[in-house]
């Protein structure tokens, strides 16, 4: 009989699992810290009103001015929209100065990108229009210089993003309102969601009245420096500052005025 | 024209061996009158009249249709018995400047008329609208490409 004690065997798995824990433990910490700290960065209201202002493009702003009309001495409405309005398939055309009480059939001058008659049919960016050519002096099919056409370029590219950007902006305000709610539900205590909702509510209206008004005077401003290239930039710079700039004072106003309940 | 081509070929389905052509308007040889039309952004004259001509020798080849873009997403086509004025009445509208928006076919079955298509619409030839309404793809039989009067 051997007096030894009975051999353990020696636990290898647990081991290696308690040494893979702790390892990578600290550093799976660190990491959801750190995804917490950007998850939250995300909801700011800064950052927050840079999404909310991606609604710029969805909107449309008159233009204060009256502009020369087709007819001799009367003068024309317009108004600058980044989509088109008319409901089909595959437009090509990115920025549009549309003719106010055009009816069914579209005037106004639009920047387009496709197949240009005026150059042999090669594919680029040209002024297309309509019953505009005293208001903005573009002829038809007339080819857009190197600055008209990096904006278009530009204004193709943030389509989609904006779009994005606006739809992700009402996705984590929605998750913020429903924390707040699911906070509310099992404290009793509801002061925090109605903030939060008013915070939200004033944020959005208030990038909606702020791209509107500043895309408005955007535009406005841009045509008389600079045409209809003018407009189109002041226009989406316009749009873009007032709508950050409403989300950030429309969000105060909403936080501010849940205070007087 | 490979581009070009594909519009036109993405609402009709033309039997093989199928050619493709076009034409397009050239505004050097518009009158000082037809150019200042069509540089505010009107059709000239002529080419409204070359459409017409083609729709009525179209509709003497038998099933005649002529082929519009709906509103919506889907891209939705309608089938209609050739008509000028609705002909007419498109020239001023926004599809006349999508690519394929309209197209005039011959040879389309009479149970596709009339109604709404989503899938490529069967024909034995067919001319679209190109080019921001100022260019037209023919899409037809060798035989008949090579005979096209532009």
């Amino acid at each position: 009989m051997s007096d030894k004690s009975p051999k353990t065997p020696t636990p290898v798995v647990p081991q290696q699992e308690a040494e893979t824990s702790q390892g990578n433990g600290m550093s799976w910490d660190s990491n959801q810290e750190a995804m917490q700290q950007l998850f939250q960065r995300q909801k700011t209201t800064p950052v927050q009103a840079a999404r909310a202002s991606g609604m710029w493009q969805d909107l449309s702003y008159p233009l204060l001015q009256d502009m020369p009309g087709s007819q001799k001495g009367a003068t024309d409405n317009y108004n600058l929209s980044f989509r088109d309005k008319s409901g089909f398939k595959d437009p090509t055309s990115h920025a549009y100065l549309n003719k106010a009480g055009g009816g069914k059939n579209w005037k106004g001058l639009r920047l387009d990108h496709g197949p240009n008659v005026k150059s042999g049919g090669q594919t680029n960016w040209h002024w297309n229009q309509k019953g505009s050519m005293n208001a903005f002096g573009q002829a038809d099919h007339a080819l857009a210089n190197p600055a008209a056409a990096r904006t278009g370029s530009i204004l193709r590219a943030m389509k989609p993003l904006s779009r994005g950007a606006m739809i992700v902006g009402a996705g984590m305000d929605a998750y913020s309102l429903g924390s707040e709610a699911h906070q509310s539900m099992q404290t009793g205590e509801w002061d925090n969601t109605i903030e939060k909702g008013s915070e939200i509510a004033g944020g959005w209206a208030g990038a909606y009245a702020g791209a509107k008004g500043g895309g408005m005077l955007g535009a406005s401003i841009g045509t008389v420096v600079g045409g209809p290239l003018g407009t189109v930039v002041g226009g989406a710079l316009g749009g873009i500052a007032g709508g950050v700039g409403g989300y950030l004072a429309g969000s105060s106003l909403g936080k501010w005025a849940s205070g007087l309940w | 024209m490979h581009r070009l081509r594909r519009a036109v070929g993405r609402v009709c389905s033309v039997p093989k061996p199928h050619q493709t052509s076009g034409a397009s308007i050239d505004r050097e040889r518009l009158n000082d009158e037809e150019a200042a039309r069509f540089d505010d952004g009107e059709p000239p004259i002529g080419w409204i009249a070359w459409w017409a001509n083609k729709a009525q020798e179209i509709d003497a080849r038998g099933g005649g249709a002529l082929i519009t873009l709906e509103p919506g997403l889907l891209g939705y086509r309608r089938v209609q018995p050739i008509d000028a004025d609705a002909l007419k009445q498109q020239m001023d509208s926004v599809i006349w400047t999508r690519a394929a928006g309209v197209v005039l076919a011959w040879g389309v079955p009479e149970s596709a008329m009339n109604k709404r298509h989503f899938r490529r619409i069967p024909c034995a030839g067919a001319v679209g609208v190109h080019i921001d309404g100022c260019g037209a793809i023919l899409m037809a039989d060798p035989d008949t490409t090579n005979a096209w009067a532009w």
